[in-house]
């Protein structure tokens, strides 16, 4: 991720000085967070729901229909949020796109680009937080 | 929104950008350099996704796995009559 961020950081820095540019800089900055956060955050979460209900099985604590049950739960909201993130690399991908465009004096729809990447960037994080996942705020 | 996220994610980050920017208009790093690794960090951004959620499969097969051997192990073997 951090190779991500420099290299759109990078290709904004020509543009810097105006205002849009600078703007899809930051937008793409946050959203490269998330994103990072995101995938994470899912990938312990699953690993430590999945270990719990194991565990809880063998302690007797749950039947197999119970843990079947709830991690079939589990799986739908990671889904979602699997999802989500996919949809926020596909604004951070069109994003990249559009900036390097106007990076290179092209013709480049920087508000539509940003428009995108910020309404990916909440459903992510609304997608996160309904399925557990902390991500700083 | 984005500038809470900005400050409150990604200090780290942000230092390493600003550094990049920095070396970048100095020229000392070159304009399709950075473009192709752009393209290979969304690559690698998109690898990640593909490996969180094969990982994922991969943990509802396990658990799949214990709950059948633990029910295959409590359920008695019908053993053949005696001849």
């Amino acid at each position: 991720m951090r190779n991500l961020l420099i290299a759109l950081a990078c290709i904004t820095a020509a543009g810097c000085a105006h205002g849009q540019i600078d703007q899809g800089r930051k937008g793409v900055t946050a959203a490269v967070g998330v994103f990072s956060a995101g995938v994470e955050g899912l990938e312990s979460a699953d690993e430590a729901i999945q270990k719990d209900l194991i565990d809880k099985f063998h302690r007797g604590e749950i039947t197999a229909d119970q843990a079947k049950d709830q991690y079939a739960a589990w799986s739908v909201k990671y889904d979602i949020a699997h999802t989500a993130l996919t949809a926020l690399w596909d604004a951070l991908k069109g994003a990249a796109n559009v900036l390097a465009a106007a990076d290179a004096k092209l013709d480049a729809d920087i508000p539509t680009a940003m428009g995108k990447l910020a309404a990916a960037l909440g459903n992510a994080l609304d997608a996160l937080r309904n399925a557990g996942v902390k991500v700083p705020s | 929104m984005i500038e809470t996220l900005l400050v409150a994610l990604v200090p780290a980050l942000l230092k390493a950008a600003a550094a990049a920017i920095d070396a970048y208009r100095q020229g000392q790093v070159d304009h399709a350099t950075i473009l192709a690794q752009l393209e290979q960090a969304l690559a690698d951004a998109q690898s990640l996704l593909g490996q969180a959620k094969a990982s994922h499969l991969a943990r509802v097969a396990e658990l799949n796995a214990v709950l059948q051997a633990a029910h295959a192990a409590a359920t008695p073997s019908l053993q053949p009559p005696p001849a």
